[in-house]
């Protein structure tokens, strides 16, 4: 049958028949609704999706700020003093005046303000008032006056209640007049230290911008801390952060090299990376931050491709017959074949950089938790290829120029970046945070001589924690 | 310059990538120079010539979709066949093909000699193929004409490869049998 199978095969296999009119016209329009076009990357639904996330977030983010201002009973607001101090006050059980909270402030003149504690009692009211100002640039001197009242609403100014603060190297011991409040010495003795009176003052740092009111209890002592507004300008932090990252990356393609960049773009498949870096952080103002520091990033990427191997092999076959005259002859008969295959062959190749970013980020927040929506450059200043790629001959080889024949130099690119914040004040000037970000890359990442570019956009969120600098400690 | 003129300038590998460039121009080339041999692919496997044409409007919708995925090994027209036969099977399923033994047909093969069929042109025995029932019909394209194997004609087909081949051997003798008739009535 093999005949009448190949007669058949010829005829057929070949045979062409009357192509309808108007097929192509049908064609077309099925085509070119397969594919459309590529649409700008402003109304790309990933772009799209990236911003209204960083919109919504934020708008939910602020509305919770500004709806969740400290209203409660222990709450502080003075505006009015423009230096920030973090105030510890300590009612100490030893001299007869009661522990308490603050139940109520007031703010008498534009630079001070008066705190009242309830005492245990519940008879008597202890007034503690506080005045700062600030006298130069780098030094804020603080007042303090305090009262107690042996019955509600009968407030007295205390005499001779006094005591030092500590700031920086500089000491002043305030005191307090009953009838006129006034500063009645300042000295430079470091070590002096005094806790008369049922009000001392125990210590502060420079606080964040808001107004924290918190009590503290131990054993002895009811601590009550009021964090007065900040001096923005002067406060420094330093943020540690690491994050996992899901980079996608886009090609640009040179008509002339269509089939090399699709045969890079089989053989290779981005993988998670990672970013871990450290920043500064300055207040220019309030709200707004800028950030920079530095970071390393590692972009993963397995890479598969065929290594094509040929084998030589030669075969000796012996024989022997036996002649017309009885005699064995041996015949030895050499021959050689050639094998060609190919292994499947991965390699794990990762894209490492040194960037900068430049960020500027918003801020609010309230007592515990902070919002901030960020926004950027990163740079990124070094690369490092490992691993291996196509060549333009569609040949393996490394992936670092730096190595022979290798393919993509080190080049220093843009991305933009992205993100919003959330700070979780976990104490001692420490905040946590989880911030979510994408980049966008701006400029090429390869070497554009094989005919294509190629760019990184990512995915990420930092997890960190950030510690405010401080930048005076006072301590009694 | 005329398209068929055109087409002995450009190399395989020029009219693949104009194709994968979106080129309008070149997709012409491509569809004008190899409509005709699907087309028959396609009057092979379909039920009428209206079904044909569906066949080779998405056989081709899924080449040019699919021509970046062209890895240069292997013959390109090849490749598209093989695209072009998969939607003509796609077709045959949705048909829900009967591989059924056909009452009266013996799986014992007719040996005739090349004389008889050798004078059949290219129409006649697409006519007779066209003539076969279903499933004799696809083994018989999927076997004889595009060269797959049983095994792999099972696997398309859903089928095992022993129906495959004793489909094939009764699409065989029923084919012979036509055209011992058609013989006897030429003469």
């Amino acid at each position: 049958m093999q005949e009448f199978d190949k007669y058949i095969k010829d005829n057929l296999y070949n045979h062409e028949s009357p192509v309808p009119a108007g097929l192509w016209e049908r064609i077309v329009p099925e085509k070119d609704k397969k594919k459309p076009a590529p649409l700008p990357f402003w109304k790309n639904g990933y772009f799209q999706s990236t911003i209204l996330a960083i919109i919504t977030v934020g708008i939910i983010g602020s509305a919770y700020f500004y709806t969740n201002k400290s209203t409660g009973e222990n709450a502080i607001k003075i505006k009015e003093l423009s230096p920030l101090i973090k105030l510890a006050i300590l009612n100490k059980n030893a001299t007869g005046s009661a522990t308490g909270v603050i139940t109520k402030t007031k703010e008498n003149r534009s630079d001070f303000t008066t705190v009242e504690t309830k005492n245990n009692d519940s008879k008597t009211n202890t007034i503690h008032s506080v005045c700062t100002h600030k006298s130069n640039a780098q030094e804020t001197k603080l007042k303090m006056y305090n009262a107690t009242t042996a019955d509600k609403g009968n407030a007295q100014l205390l005499a001779d209640n006094s005591f030092v603060i500590s700031q920086s190297e500089r000491i002043n011991t305030f005191t307090t007049n009953k009838n006129n409040r006034r500063l009645l010495n300042e000295s430079e003795n470091e070590n002096q230290k005094f806790e008369r009176g049922n009000i001392v003052l125990k210590s502060w740092n420079l606080p964040t911008d808001n107004y924290v009111t918190k009590t503290l209890n131990d054993s002895k002592n009811t601590i009550t801390t009021i964090t007065l507004p900040n001096n923005t300008t002067k406060n420094w932090f330093v943020e540690l952060y690491a994050s996992p990252e899901y980079s996608s990356k886009k090609v640009g393609i040179s008509s002339s090299n269509y089939f090399y960049t699709q045969a890079l773009d089989t053989a290779q498949k981005l993988s998670a990376g990672f970013t871990v870096g450290i920043r500064i952080a300055k207040n220019l103002t309030n709200h707004l931050l800028l950030k920079s520091g530095i970071q390393f990033n590692q972009i993963n990427e397995r890479f598969r491709y065929k290594q094509f191997d040929t084998k030589n092999s030669t075969v000796v076959t012996e024989r022997s017959y036996i002649n017309n005259d009885g005699a064995t002859i041996s015949i030895k008969d050499t021959s050689t074949f050639i094998q060609t295959g190919y292994r499947l062959m991965t390699s794990y190749n990762t894209n490492k950089s040194i960037e900068i970013p430049v960020i500027a980020s918003w801020e609010a927040g309230n007592n515990k938790w902070h919002f901030a929506a960020n926004g950027g450059i990163i740079a990124n200043i070094a690369s490092f290829y490992e691993g291996k790629t196509f060549d333009n001959n569609l040949n393996t080889a490394p992936l670092s120029a730096k190595e022979q024949n290798g393919v993509l130099k080190s080049a220093i690119n843009l991305s933009l970046y992205g993100g919003v914040s959330f700070l979780y004040d976990i104490g001692n000037s420490f905040d946590a945070f989880a911030e979510p970000y994408c980049k966008y890359g701006l400029s090429n990442s390869s070497n554009t001589s094989f005919g294509f570019s190629q760019r990184f956009n990512s995915l990420g969120i930092n997890f960190g924690i950030r510690y405010k600098i401080p930048r005076s400690s006072i301590k009694l | 310059m005329s398209i068929v003129k055109q087409l002995y300038l450009l190399s395989e590998y020029e009219l693949i990538k104009g194709c994968i460039e979106q080129n309008p121009h070149t997709q012409r080339m491509l569809f004008e120079q190899y409509a005709g041999k699907f087309m028959s692919v396609c009057l092979r496997y379909s039920i009428d010539s209206m079904e044909a044409e569906d066949m080779l409007q998405e056989g081709f919708v899924r080449i040019f979709s699919n021509l970046h995925q062209f890895k240069f090994e292997g013959s390109f027209e090849g490749w598209m066949r093989r695209i072009v036969v998969n939607v003509c099977l796609k077709y045959i399923q949705k048909r829900k093909l009967p591989f059924k033994d056909i009452d009266g047909e013996s799986a014992s093969e007719l040996h005739i000699q090349p004389y008889i069929y050798g004078n059949l042109s290219e129409d006649d025995l697409l006519k007779l193929i066209s003539n076969l029932p279903d499933g004799y019909r696809i083994v018989f394209n999927l076997n004889v004409i595009e060269g797959y194997s049983h095994e792999e004609i099972a696997v398309m087909l859903g089928i095992e490869a022993s129906t495959s081949r004793s489909q094939l051997v009764k699409a065989r003798r029923m084919l012979q049998n036509q055209i011992i008739k058609l013989e006897k009535i030429a003469v």
